[in-house]
């Protein structure tokens, strides 16, 4: 048996009487097509496809054979029961149409991790792109979306868009900086990362070009990597050394005796829904709750092994919050300011304070907090040299 | 003598025809080892058993002796004989 005759359909028959080869030869001339026959008590047995069959009856007729049929086989026969069951060949027709029409579009979505800056740009501008679950595949032209994703996002230094099948892709990188690293042995000069007042010098590898007091701005020449021989020859080295100076950070906090302040009142809300096929499906009753509200989510996403599914749920939480109005006097606002002021100075962890300014102005409205703060810290960074 | 050249010429033509294989065959037979026989250009079935299956090749019979003889399948004038085959006579 093979598969055309599978699907074909064709049966075991028997045929009895005195003659049976005068039956066989009369049906090779007719090309019945006989197969597997064989001689068995009375008569013989051999198989025929379904179709041809009848061809054999007035052979049989005339070789005075009895023909019986002893099994059927095929897909034909199988089918035989359910003739009458139009709903079975409509539903695999409809099968057949449901699984084409969710072909044509684009379930899954892969989008990239960015720099956080970035992030929720680039996602708002995918999806005003047009890329989201759910998406005609033809409405979908990958060159021209990455075009327009590298047009509108001056941050991106390639996009590109994949697709395979359903599933949609969203690729794109950052533009870097061009770091000019300096490795050990180049040539490089040392100059300033910040404006001070240099407090002192010490050049193991260069030629100093600052002294002790002298005031410099961020960029200036400390250490010089080239230098000129007595024989006024020139030549570079690598420059090291450790330049201390003193700069100055200024940070400032303003706060107003009027002071408004949202808490969560202790009342909350959990709502979830259900994404399956793009199509979201609210898991409760009522509307989304009224009010000044604060929300946090989580996602689940089917997947299997590596392949995620376009059914997720998503549990909300919302928090109500209320907006607390308060009047602070000043000794309370100068305290606030003051706890904003030491949370800024923390960026100044590891450095020497040497002193501490500060002016505080009291005003019809509120406090204001300004502090300048001078610290000791090595200002010596390494820069290349350039040849041209 | 020229006669006598000019038969002697077509003699060997004739001749040389003659020792060549002859293109056009009434039937063929070919055996797959000792398992399978396809004969082609079978006139009928003459007999048929597990033992022994007889076809008429037209000039000749053959006679097929084996055991567990079956016709595997009969299309036209080509027969395919499968089972254990111990001799093929020509009768």
């Amino acid at each position: 048996m093979n598969l055309f005759s599978y699907i074909n359909g064709y049966c075991e028959f028997l045929a009895s009487g005195n003659f049976p080869e005068r039956f066989l030869n009369l049906a090779a001339r007719a090309d019945a097509g006989l197969w597997d026959i064989h001689r068995i008590s009375g008569g013989i047995s051999a198989k025929i496809t379904a179709r041809r069959y009848r061809k054999l009856r007035p052979l049989a007729k005339k070789c005075g054979i009895r023909l019986r049929i002893k099994k059927k086989y095929g897909l034909p026969f199988r089918l035989l029961p359910y003739r009458k069951r139009a709903g079975m060949p409509l539903g695999f027709i409809f099968f057949c149409g449901i699984i084409w029409l969710l072909s044509q579009f684009y379930w899954i979505v892969e989008t990239p991790q960015v720099s956080p800056a970035l992030q929720g740009r680039l996602d708002e501008a995918i999806y005003a792109a047009g890329i989201r679950p759910g998406v005609l595949r033809s409405q979908i032209d990958a060159s021209m979306i990455a075009d327009e994703l590298q047009l509108e996002l001056r941050e991106l230094s390639w996009a590109g868009i994949s697709t395979n099948g359903s599933y949609i892709s969203v690729d794109v990188r950052e533009m870097e900086r061009l770091r000019q690293e300096v490795t050990s042995g180049e040539p490089c000069n040392i100059v300033a990362a910040r404006d001070g007042v240099i407090i002192s010098v010490k050049a193991s590898e260069g030629q100093s070009e600052v002294t002790v007091g002298q005031a410099v701005a961020k960029g200036d020449l400390l250490i010089n990597g080239v230098i000129e021989l007595g024989s006024g020859d020139i030549t570079m080295v690598h420059s090291h050394g450790e330049v201390i100076a003193s700069t100055f950070y200024n940070f400032s906090s303003e706060i107003s005796y009027d002071l408004h302040r949202t808490e969560r009142t202790g009342r909350m809300v959990t709502i979830r829904r259900l994404m399956l096929l793009g199509i979201e499906i609210p898991l409760y009753f009522g509307n989304n709750p009224d009010g000044n509200f604060e929300r946090e989510y989580e996602e689940w996403q089917l997947t299997v092994g590596e392949t995620e599914f376009p059914l997720q749920t998503r549990t909300e939480k919302w928090y109500e919050l209320r907006t607390v109005n308060r009047i602070i006097d000043p000794h309370e606002a100068e305290a606030i300011a003051r706890a904003e002021i030491n949370e800024q100075m923390n960026t100044l962890d590891g450095l020497e304070i040497i002193s501490v300014t500060e002016s505080l102005r009291h005003t019809d409205s509120g406090v204001q907090l300004d502090v300048t703060v001078t610290v000791k810290e090595d200002i010596a960074v390494k820069e290349l040299i350039l040849f041209e | 003598m020229r006669k006598k050249k000019n038969e002697d010429e077509q003699g060997f033509i004739s001749d040389l025809f003659s020792t060549a294989p002859s293109l056009s065959c009434d039937y063929h037979i070919e055996f797959n080892d000792d398992r399978e026989v396809i004969a082609e250009g079978c006139m009928g079935i003459m007999s048929c058993s597990e033992e022994q299956i007889k076809l008429n090749m037209g000039k000749r019979a053959l006679l097929i002796t084996g055991c567990s003889l079956v016709i595997s399948g009969m299309f036209g004038r080509t027969v395919c004989i499968r089972g254990r085959i111990i001799s093929a006579e020509f009768i």
